[in-house]
């Protein structure tokens, strides 16, 4: 400041050494804080990797030059993946699996068999974002008809080490694999490309970009955007949809996936029409057009996965006037299972759903339903208009049930369904009760419950009988479940799922405005079909020890949630897979 | 003025001439069915759709199984292929349909896989469409109470005009032709039948409901491509 004091001339009038005075310290200070922000530079770019990338680029700098009719643009963020959360659970998951026998080939291997390169040759040069870019996408692509035209663009931050790179991918594709590549210049680039019908490659580097293809069209889209630069138009970064997609999901992901609206409505009319050969899918809501979008990244529970559905027509969504206010919702149903539930699935129905459904069902769906109530003689319609609210499904440990004795693995059931009106479970329930009756060998008795009527069923040897099923209405819902020892769960008189700290914890790491929808207590589920299958699930055996290993032991639980009941112009779903670090 | 007048003369006779070509000759119904009739058996092959709407109509005893349509190509004398969608309890399925001569396969509508199918289980279309033996055969020898009604125009063909026919069908033939899935009662048909080449276009076919139905089976077959072939061959069967 002094020195900035020392410049200013002496003949200024008396009052300026005020404002010299002030005037000096905010240049001073400008001055200070540039050194300040110049050294947090300076250290980020030392200390971070591809610091000096992330900060020329940024994040998705690549859509940037992707064209926006690109039916599927997926991003991978190297600077992610330098996450000390994530390394801690690779190391989790890497203790685990170190008594596996065979060690599985690495993505290392598999590069440097197919490129004949390693992280050596690749890590001078590679920049912080990985694009995959699928120019087209039909159902005979899908299928394996037909080539699906990809390219792949991997920011460079080195052109000579990146020129190095093409130039041992050349030689070894060549030598190793006796290929023929032709050259070719785009803008004073030089690409190689080898134009063969079933395998095509062509690979080159363009400014700070390196690509690979195997569509010459779909490469040369690309590079037209990247000649353009700042002027380039009809890019997906300009999409409204992918920027909505993008904005809807979580940042700082590992990858990034889009899928327009375009791919997705012909893909769901393929498989609509084609979905197992002969059997078209109920077309309701088929005709939605949405977009969609993923990302894959890193928590502090574990990994998490987010996918966004945008419609693109909101005003035009078919559930638009349903009633569907959330605000009540408390799981109710886990107060109704057992605590050593494994897996979890609740949903929301509500009002006038099933109305909606019917009413865009087709003819032909129609008659089919007709034709279904006609074979059970059972009115399905309303049945399922009289569904209303929560609808779950439990699977659970259980050494004695109808599932332990059909199947013989330890497994119980629990369905519940929310109802408004009881009388068509009531009369589904009777004809079950009759039907049982008429069996010499089953026997009914009725259960009261406070709130539900429920009858039991039992399998009678003459000499002993085994209760295997419980169903019945009450209390706003309809009940089928194995767990007849047990009843008094129904009604929150045992220890429930609700009780469960661990089925408490899972949801502190969601969203607040998302619902959960499923939960899985993964290692309990894996134990469980272990013991019923009798042997290894997952993981090696060492076989003089006799022993198992589960590679996935880190993986404590997995859970849902979703967006699925607010009614705007999207739904987002997200799922963690708790890693145990 | 007769250098004038010539031109003139010249368009008149022009308009005149392409007017009697457009003129459709008003025949007696059984004339026009005869000769579409007679048309149909010349053919070499044609397109098909037929189409049920209204109450089900069952493909198998227990009533399981509705038909709702079939389209494809039908190369005489024998050839034929099918695009077969029938709906079931709770489910709706499509199976494609090839048959040659005698033999028949089918799709397996679960894994699209080719399989062959003995004549007795499967829908056959080659018999319902056959010209000497099929459904025309049929209109020609069954319906009675035939009536001109007039040239009409089908939607999918806007401009092109059409005899129209309406007449009773009775007896077995259209039952047995189609496998039961029609009735043996009294049956309300309308046929629409192109003037000059008598092809036979479109074919309604009114069952009308069983006891305690609410409604009518509306049996609609259309036909196209006349003359035209298109090759049929006996499909991979994954066994093989």
């Amino acid at each position: 400041m002094s020195e900035n004091q020392e410049e200013l001339p002496q003949e200024l009038p008396e009052t300026q050494p005020e404002k010299k005075s002030k005037r000096g310290w905010l240049i001073g200070g400008c001055a200070l804080l540039g050194v300040l922000v110049i050294a947090a530079v300076v250290l980020f770019v030392i200390f971070v990797p591809f610091g000096l990338v992330a900060l020329i680029f940024g994040g998705g700098e690549i859509a940037a030059i992707v064209p926006d009719d690109a039916a599927v643009y997926a991003e991978m963020d190297l600077l992610a993946f330098q996450s000390e959360d994530l390394q801690e659970i690779i190391e989790a998951f890497q203790d685990a699996a170190a008594e596996v026998e065979e060690e599985p080939e690495t993505y290392e291997d598999s590069l440097e068999e197919s490129l004949g390169v390693t992280m050596e040759d690749i890590s001078p040069w590679i920049g912080q974002h990985i694009g995959l870019v699928i120019a087209d996408l039909d159902f005979d692509m899908v299928n394996g008809d037909e080539t699906i035209p990809m390219v792949v663009i991997v920011q460079s931050r080195d052109k000579e080490e990146a020129d190095a790179f093409i130039e041992t991918v050349l030689d070894h594709r060549e030598d190793e694999f006796d290929e023929d590549f032709d050259d070719f210049e785009f803008d004073s680039a030089v690409f190689y490309e080898k134009d063969d019908e079933y395998d095509p490659m062509i690979f080159g580097r363009y400014k700070s970009f390196v690509f690979f293809a195997n569509d010459m069209d779909a490469l040369e889209d690309v590079l037209d955007l990247v000649q353009e630069g700042r002027r380039a138009k009809h890019t997906l970064a300009d999409l409204d949809e992918y920027q909505q997609t993008i904005k809807s999901l979580a940042d700082n992901a590992l990858v990034t996936a889009f899928l327009s609206s375009d791919a997705v409505s012909e893909y769901s009319e393929a498989m609509g029409e084609d979905l197992s050969a002969g059997i078209p899918t109920f077309s309701a809501f088929s005709d939605i057009e949405e977009a969609g979008g993923l990302t894959i990244s890193v928590v502090e529970a574990g990994i998490q996965l987010q996918f966004a559905t945008i419609y693109i027509e909101p005003d035009e969504l078919p559930w638009i006037d349903l009633d569907m206010d959330m605000s009540g919702l408390t799981m109710q149903s886990a107060g109704m299972l057992p605590e050593e539930t494994v897996l979890y699935i609740c949903g929301y129905y509500p009002e006038d759903w099933a109305e909606l459904y019917f009413e865009n069902f087709s003819e032909d769906e129609l008659e089919a339903f007709e034709l279904l109530e006609d074979e059970f003689d059972v009115d399905f319609e309303d049945l399922f208009t009289s569904i209303e609210g929560e609808v779950a499904l439990a699977v659970f440990e259980q050494d004695e049930g109808f599932i332990s004795e059909i199947a013989e693995m330890p497994l119980g059931l629990s369905i519940l369904i929310g109802i408004n009106d009881d009388s068509e479970w009531n009369q589904l329930f009777d004809q079950l009760t009759d039907l049982a009756g008429s069996d010499l060998m089953m026997e009914t008795d009725e259960v009261d419950l406070d709130d539900l009527e429920l009858i039991s069923l039992s399998l009678d040897d003459g000499h002993d009988q085994y209760p295997f099923l419980i169903y019945g209405t009450g209390d706003s819902f309809a009940v089928l479940s194995t767990e007849v020892e047990n009843a008094e769960i129904l009604i929150g008189e045992e220890d429930t799922l609700a009780d469960s700290s661990d089925f408490q914890e899972v949801w502190a790491s969601f969203p607040e405005d998302a619902y959960p929808f499923m939960y899985l207590d993964l290692q309990s589920f894996i134990q469980l079909f272990a013991d019923a299958s009798s042997g290894m699930l997952l993981g090696s055996v060492d076989e003089e020890e006799e022993s198992e290993v589960n590679i996935l032991e880190p993986l404590t639980a997995v859970a849902a949630t979703s967006t699925y009941y607010d009614l705007s112009d999207r739904q987002i779903i997200t799922i963690i897979f708790f890693i145990d670090r | 003025m007769l250098k004038i007048r010539y031109p003139l003369f010249g368009l008149i006779l022009l308009l005149l001439t392409a007017c009697a070509g457009l003129q459709i000759e008003e025949l007696p119904p059984e004339e026009i069915l005869a000769r579409s009739a007679e048309r149909m058996q010349e053919l070499a092959g044609f397109h098909y759709r037929i189409e049920r709407s209204g109450a089900s109509a069952f493909l198998d005893y227990n009533q399981t199984i509705s038909f709702r349509r079939a389209e494809g190509d039908y190369v005489l004398p024998d050839r034929v292929t099918a695009e077969v969608r029938v709906i079931a309890p709770g489910i709706i399925a499509e199976v494609s349909i090839i048959s040659i001569g005698g033999t028949q396969w089918e799709t397996n509508y679960l894994t699209g896989e080719w399989q062959v199918v003995p004549p007795e289980y499967a829908f056959q279309p080659q018999i319902l469409l056959n010209p000497d033996t099929g459904i025309q055969a049929v209109l020609e020898r069954d319906l009675t109470s035939l009536v001109y009604e007039g040239i009409d125009e089908i939607e999918e063909m806007p401009g092109f005009m059409l005899y129209k026919l309406h007449g009773t069908l009775e007896g077995d033939g259209a039952y047995l032709a189609t496998y039961g899935m029609i009735d043996r009662d009294p049956l309300d048909v309308q046929l629409w039948i192109a003037p000059h080449t008598f092809e036979l276009h479109r074919v309604i076919v009114i069952d009308p409901a069983d006891p305690g139905e609410d409604e009518d089976t509306t049996w609609q077959i259309d036909f196209w491509d006349f003359d035209k072939t298109v090759v049929i061959q006996p499909p991979v069967v994954e066994s093989d």
